[in-house]
């Protein structure tokens, strides 16, 4: 041919092919949507199970009236604790805390890879445990034994690892939807605090997982939601001062709290192995007698006591006392390694603190008609947002528990205040505390949530390279990019798309006599992959590999170049970001 | 060849080696699971039915404490033992409107209300709710409240007996509005109540009550008169129609119904005593246009007479110096009463009658004003004064 056609790609690198996945494709992976269904369901049998299994282990331990007797308050939750320890050391020592932290081990450590064993030593330990009147709930719980149950049948499916290791946050999304009754929040929490990142390809599979779960639960247990929520009315836009004053209330409270766990939890481990059988029996005994003092509310989940605080049922002296037991016995459970959840004795200080603010507005301002149990179904969100640091979940997790939307701004307000206030005094999540006592490294979510991510405008330069149209001559193009040297020289193709060429081939096909004939005649112009400047800077490395440069295209023109940017530019951009955002150390958390 | 065959034998010889493959498969492992979860539903389907048949026994048992408790008046003990029950079975209605009950049996009206208002907006046209949340309303002293859920309850939904229950409702607001001194608007309830009743003469009765207690009696005695046309021997509409006759001073009217009230009610003083005021009326009464001539003035010389007892006794009772000069009307009674005095004589009276006129009005006057000063009297008197009244009214 007397235009040789040399592909230009032939002048530089070769860009890469697609490579094989590493694993092979099995039918799990095919049909994953499905699986998701199926492990949401298996949880949603599970977490009903469970529930079985927490009232019926309340009811013989402690009784099925309101309040237990004096002797049973005590005696139950102490000798229960004992052979909850003996079997937790013995037997689940991977069933000790609440089972968010080890769900999240789970997919950044061991690939997805929850034992069965301790998703049945979560289920039998929580339930024993939260029936003898500790105080903790069953959500974390349920998490972990969703979680344990979709890895066990991932594993028995012999996904690939990839998949593998997102089952387990879809089993915990089926978990907690199932035992919150409420599959948005759950999948929120999934994303927020497990996941950490919006993926389409584990959102479809999450979601299907929680709604199948609480299909199954609602079809069971019947589709009321967790509490009966009064009416509810938000009439003056000062009341949103009101619930500020609950927002700064919640944010201490949660400073206190996270406070009390990150201070005790350390020195209790620390202590004699063999102290850990007599831990969670002096809590349970600790409780007890709070009980036996006259909180008996304080033991189990006590989503009854939050549904009657909402009901107006307690004077405000009483619910602030409530919201400081609670707290204590709550604390007393956890760090002494009982097995058991963080979210309902959560919701309940939140409850009781958002009541008892209520009620001392209602006294100080009669005239707002205050509703005590809007406060502590505000208060609920308020704790979940300032003590767990889920703010988006917390927000949600109201609406869809109250199925009122009218008390959104009071909600939005309040949490948000709560939220900034915890973090300003407590710069590390209670999450990420937890882990870091465990001596592990899990990826900090809220720091995930809120690193800046790099974009090729951080990276690109300026388009100062020699720009050509393919529709010039050779000779023409020559002089053009005369001064170029060595550099890349970027071919504009018409109708649209960029390739690129050099001086060197230039030169190459007027000596071979081509100089009068077009560059789109001569040379077989590969177009070149292009990023826009608001892209990622990741797409940018994955597009670069293999090509001199990129051009940066414009959105709304692609021939309008904006800048070019390399492979080495992106490195450079990514060192350099490296450098000044080094993790610090884990002696100085 | 030869491996080919080896294989077909192979096949022959183990049958199941298909199978054992299939099973093998991950399409079959994904059957495998699906089948799990099949029978995880139906398993805990089971265990949940057993396990809620358990729950609602427990719950029925403290319901039924609870009940007793509320009904023995232990309205504390009452609201631990629905509290329980409804631990056990916590969406039950029934459970959680008793629990409200107790609740306001214990005086803790705001506990009640919230209880109550979850329900409500769940069935904000139940009678009964609307009902209950009238009556803490009106504990509370909001009467707006209180007005609007008694409407709900009057044009609610009501289980069994709706009639009956909707005009109870009914009643209890006109009894509530009636206390709040908004008769007008009561009045506005009774029409609209006493278009429902039925042709039943006891709550025809009640409802006249309730027209006498919001001030309309004419429309009471027309309800009791109803009744008695009902019922003629039904002795409370008697004695009701009886004395609001009597009390809107249609005495001939009011006769008739307090002689079969009291026939039929012998032992009752205060009907009997009523009768005779009424007779005494009807026996004294100068103004009775069914008189002839001779008898009205005899009356009025009569009428004329005890009112100047009256005057006396009464001046002197209170130590008035009658003959003293003085500006009140018993002053200017008794100047009338001692110029008309030589006046009222049968000759004078026959050959004047607007001299009678004058003669009775003035008794009745004196009569009025002697109970202004002195208090309601009795006797002929008294049925002087009911005559003036009556009059006055007039």
């Amino acid at each position: 041919m007397s235009a040789e056609q040399r592909p230009i790609a032939a002048a530089v690198p070769s860009a890469p092919e697609n490579t094989a996945p590493a694993h092979p494709v099995n039918v799990g992976d095919r049909f994953f949507l499905v699986f998701a269904i199926l492990i949401g369901v298996l949880a949603g049998c599970a977490v009903v199970c469970f529930r079985i299994s927490i009232e019926w282990s309340r009811r013989l331990l402690l009784g099925s009236g309101a309040v237990p007797n004096h002797f049973r308050m005590v005696a139950a939750p102490a000798l229960v604790s004992l052979v909850i320890a003996f079997l937790v050391i013995k037997f689940f020592p991977r069933a000790r805390g609440s089972g968010v932290n080890q769900t999240k081990s789970a997919l950044y450590i061991y690939d997805g890879y929850i034992p069965m064993r301790t998703a049945i030593g979560k289920f039998i330990t929580s339930a024993l445990a939260i029936g003898a009147g500790h105080s903790l709930g069953p959500e974390d719980p349920s998490l972990q034994i969703g979680a344990g149950i979709a890895s066990a049948i991932g594993r028995r499916l012999r996904l690939s690892r990839e998949k593998l290791r997102l089952v387990a946050p879809i089993g915990a999304a089926a978990g907690l939807a199932a035992a919150f009754n409420a599959p948005i929040s759950a999948v929120l929490f999934v994303i927020e605090e497990v996941v950490g990142r919006w993926s389409v390809g584990v959102l479809g599979a999450i979601v299907l997982a929680a709604v199948s779960s609480v299909t199954v639960t609602r079809s069971l247990l019947g589709a009321e939601p967790l509490f009966r929520i009064p009416p509810i009315e938000v009439t003056r836009p000062s009341e949103l001062l009101a619930y500020s004053v609950l927002g700064v209330a919640g944010g201490v409270a949660s400073l206190v709290f996270a406070k009390a766990i990150g201070y005790l939890r350390p020195r209790l481990k620390a202590m004699p192995h063999w102290t850990q059988y007599f831990q969670p029996a002096i809590a349970g005994f600790l409780i007890g007698l709070i009980g036996w003092l006259g909180a008996p509310q304080v033991m189990g989940a006590g989503y009854d006591i939050i549904d009657q605080a909402m009901h107006d049922q307690f004077p405000w002296k009483f619910l602030a006392i409530l919201a400081g037991v609670k707290l204590l016995a709550t604390t007393l459970s956890f760090v002494s390694g009982t097995p058991g959840g963080m979210f309902a004795p959560t919701l309940f200080i939140g409850a009781m603190l958002g009541g008892a603010v209520g009620g001392v507005e209602q006294l100080l301002f009669p005239h707002m008609h205050t509703s005590v149990g809007a406060y502590a179904l505000v208060g609920m969100g308020v704790l979940f947002a300032g003590f767990l640091r889920a703010p988006l979940t917390s927000v949600f997790m109201v609406l869809e528990v109250s199925g009122d939307y009218s008390i959104i701004l009071p909600v939005i307000v309040a949490n948000t205040i709560a939220y900034l206030i915890s973090r300003a005094t407590q710069p590390v999540p209670i999450f990420d505390l937890l882990t870091q006592q465990d001596g592990l490294q899990l990826p900090s979510m809220e720091e995930r949530r809120e690193e800046a991510v790099l974009r090729v405008e951080d990276a690109m330069r300026r388009p100062g390279v020699p720009v050509l149209d393919d529709s010039e001559s050779v000779d023409e193009a020559i002089n053009h990019v005369v001064a170029a040297g060595d550099a890349p020289i970027l071919v504009r193709l018409s109708p649209s798309g960029w390739s690129c060429t050099s001086l060197e081939k230039l030169r190459a096909a007027r000596e071979q006599g081509d100089g009068d004939a077009a560059l789109r005649e001569v040379f077989s112009l590969v177009p070149l992959p292009h990023v826009h400047a608001d892209q990622p800077l990741e797409t940018a490395l994955r597009r670069a590999y293999g090509w001199p440069l990129l051009p940066v295209v414009h959105r709304a023109d692609f021939r309008l170049l904006v800048g070019v940017i390399s492979f080495e530019d992106i490195l450079s951009k990514y060192r350099e970001s490296a450098s000044s955002d080094e993790e610090p150390p884990l002696e100085s958390v | 060849m030869e491996t080919d065959a080896s294989t077909v034998a192979a096949k022959k010889l183990n049958p199941w080696r298909g199978v054992r493959r299939w099973a093998a498969s991950e399409l079959a492992r994904l059957v495998w699971v699906a089948a799990l979860a099949v029978a995880a539903v139906i398993g805990t389907t089971f265990l949940n039915r057993a396990f809620e048949r358990m729950q609602a026994a427990t719950a029925r048992l403290w319901y039924g404490r609870g009940v007793a408790a509320l009904k023995a008046g232990q309205a504390d003990e009452a609201v631990r033992d629905l509290q329980a029950a409804l631990a056990h079975e916590r969406d039950n209605r029934q459970y959680i409107q008793s629990l409200a009950q107790a609740l306001a049996a214990a005086g803790k009206t705001g506990q009640a209300k919230a209880y109550f208002l979850n329900l409500w907006q769940g069935e904000p046209g139940n009678g009964e709710l609307n009902l209950q949340l009238a009556r803490l309303a009106v504990r509370e002293h909001d009467p707006a409240q209180a007005q609007q859920y008694y409407h709900g309850a009057i044009f609610g939904v009501w289980g069994s007996d709706a009639i009956a229950r909707r005009r109870a409702a009914r009643e209890e607001l006109i009894a509530f509005l009636l206390s709040q001194n908004r008769q007008r608007e009561a009045e506005a309830e009774l029409i609209a109540l006493s278009g429902e009743v039925p042709g039943d003469p006891a709550v025809l009765t009640q409802v006249g009550d309730l027209f006498l207690r919001a001030g309309n009696a004419k429309r009471a005695l027309d309800d009791f008169q109803r009744a008695v046309l009902l019922d003629p021997d039904n002795q409370p509409a008697l004695a009701a129609a009886g004395r609001t006759a009597f009390a809107i001073g249609d005495f001939s009217r009011a006769r008739g119904f307090l002689e079969r009230a009291a026939h039929l009610a012998p032992e009752d003083a205060s009907l009997q005593e009523l009768l005779e005021n009424v007779l005494t009326v009807e026996a004294v009464d100068p103004f009775d246009r069914r008189l002839r001539y001779a008898e009205r003035r005899v009356r009025t010389e009569r009428a004329f007479a005890t009112a100047g007892r009256r005057l006396k006794a009464c001046a002197q009772a209170r130590g008035i110096d009658l003959s003293a000069p003085g500006s009140d009307p018993l002053h200017a009674d008794a100047a009338q009463w001692k110029e008309l005095k030589p006046r009222v004589t049968p000759r004078d009276l026959r050959r004047n009658p607007d001299l009678m006129e004058t003669a009775a009005n003035l008794a009745l006057d004196i009569e009025r004003h002697t109970a202004d000063v002195c208090g309601q009297p009795s006797g002929e008197d008294l049925a002087l004064l009911l005559i003036a009244q009556n009059r006055g009214a007039k």
